[in-house]
């Protein structure tokens, strides 16, 4: 014989349960439009027909950044990468501050007939999770551990609670 | 591209000084009024705790 | 007053019987309550303002600029510590709740009424400090990813329980309508964590660690840990403050009205 206390725990679990997997479901059912952009390799699978907004994001592929004007504006190619596959990007304005080579970025805009490359009306900047004084990267820099146009910080251990000193010196580690 | 962030930063602290000032505030003068209205209906000397409070019949 | 201790307490989850309810029940007390917290909180309020203060000069004067951002990584010492804060609240809300609807507590239902606000302060500090380093950082204020869309759905969430629990003339039901609006609640606790893992998101992964090495430098950590145990003690002191006060204006209530009767009857 079940107390109410009991009972009302065990619908509490009950409906705990329900109700979590009815969420689990919908995240599920909904995980293309809750991904807020959408890598190079995904686009090359998805395929997103000419004309068609999206959201484009991954990384600045070094090396590829060219700058110049058109019509009085400034506009920016580059190459957007995950690591698998890389996506030219047209890009007309101003960027963002933390836009670099080597940083996250995602951008919105389409792509072209026969998906030449992606004409972005918006850039945004996807910052890292590491946070790191400038003279720690500066340290990292010359101990040719980390060159921030080639992508995000190295394993935090080798650097989170050293001096910028210890870094440098650490040259062949 | 913004070059000057002070503003910026500026901008949350003081967004963290009104929002903990403003609950701070109203949490103090709150428990104060509390305290204050309590010890005037509470009958005897005694301590103004709250003690014996509670609905009657809840029980389960 | 119930007597809740006289009762042969049920333990439904294969525990000892009555020992986890003897000990719940003799912290739910109010009375218990008010002679644990009350003689502390002026001590407690003290320190969180102390520490807290400490924090966030620490960071807004001498925590070193990050090299990509400069000085906007200040804004870090006052967003992270929110964003616990909301997050854990809402945790103890979610508990109170569970409280309220399966052990009648009056307690957690004063609870999960004082939360409430101080929660949804502690959101909305997160959200507006978030805002304000998107702007310049990543180049706009607000953007509908999942981690963003889930902090603003976890505001909504407290805003919510608060009207909710406020609704009713009679508070038994404002309490049982508002306890399963914090729990059915709880779901968004996992996305909120998890978000930036499960999709892709504008907004970053986390930056500490509970398992691997923090990517924080350890100069900037110092001052975020002291402003983290900051907010927490002042989440801390301000929710007691407020359970506090509402068991005393309960009290004088219920006085009044018994007063009330004696001279009417």
């Amino acid at each position: 014989m079940m107390s109410r206390k009991q009972r009302r725990l065990w619908l509490v679990i009950a409906c705990g349960i329900g109700v979590s997997s009815a969420t689990a479901l919908m995240l599920v059912a909904f995980r293309s439009s809750l991904s807020f952009f959408l890598s190079p390799n995904e686009v090359l699978v998805k395929h997103p027909s000419p004309g068609m907004v999206f959201r484009l994001g991954g990384v600045v592929q070094a090396d590829t950044v060219v700058m110049g004007t058109r019509d009085n504006k400034p506009y920016t190619t580059f190459r957007i990468t995950d690591g698998q596959a890389s996506i030219p990007v047209v890009y007309t304005g101003i960027l963002p501050g933390l836009f670099r080579q080597g940083q996250g970025v995602v951008t919105i805009g389409a792509m072209t007939k026969g998906d030449r490359e992606f004409v972005a009306d918006t850039v945004l900047a996807k910052h890292g999770a590491s946070y790191m004084p400038a003279d720690v990267e500066q340290a990292l820099r010359k101990a040719g551990k980390w060159n921030p146009k080639f992508g995000p910080a190295p394993n935090a251990a080798t650097w989170d609670d050293k001096s910028p000193r210890t870094i440098e010196a650490d040259n062949n580690g | 591209m913004i070059k000057h962030v002070l503003p910026y930063v500026v901008g949350s602290y003081g967004a963290a000084i009104l929002i903990l000032g403003f609950l701070a505030l109203t949490s103090l003068l709150r428990y104060r009024a509390a305290r204050r209205r309590l010890a005037a209906v509470e009958p005897r000397s005694r301590r103004s705790d709250g003690s014996d409070h509670g609905r009657q019949g809840v029980k389960s | 007053m119930p007597d809740y201790t006289g009762q042969t307490v049920v333990s439904p989850i294969g525990m000892p019987p009555s020992r986890a309810g003897a000990w719940l029940h003799r912290f739910a007390n109010p009375g218990r309550f008010q002679r644990l917290v009350q003689p502390v909180l002026p001590f407690l309020a003290a320190f969180a303002f102390v520490v807290t203060v400490t924090g966030l000069v620490w960071g807004f004067f001498f925590a070193p600029a990050d090299w990509q951002q400069g000085i906007a990584s200040r804004i870090m010492y006052v967003h992270i510590p929110a964003a616990w804060v909301a997050m854990n609240g809402y945790a103890a809300l979610a508990i109170c709740s569970l409280l309220s609807i399966v052990w009648r507590h009056p307690l957690a239902d004063i609870a999960a009424k004082e939360i409430g606000p101080v929660g949804a302060g502690f959101t909305a500090l997160c959200l507006i400090s978030g805002s304000l380093w998107g702007r310049p950082e990543w180049g706009t204020y607000w953007v509908w990813d999942a981690r963003l869309t889930s902090v603003l759905i976890l505001l909504f969430l407290y805003l919510g329980h608060m009207a909710l629990i406020r609704a009713f003339d009679n508070p038994q039901h404002g309490y049982r309508a508002a306890a399963i609006l914090g729990l059915v609640g709880a779901v968004n606790l996992p996305i909120i964590v998890f978000s930036v893992y499960w999709w892709n998101t504008l907004h970053q992964g986390n930056s500490i660690s509970v398992t691997g090495p923090s990517k924080i430098y350890i100069t900037m950590l110092y001052p975020l840990i002291i402003s983290t145990v900051g907010f927490y003690l002042a989440f801390a002191a301000m929710s007691l403050g407020r359970i506090s006060s509402g068991i005393m204006e309960n009290r004088a209530r219920s006085l009044l009205l018994a007063q009330a009767e004696r001279g009417g009857a």
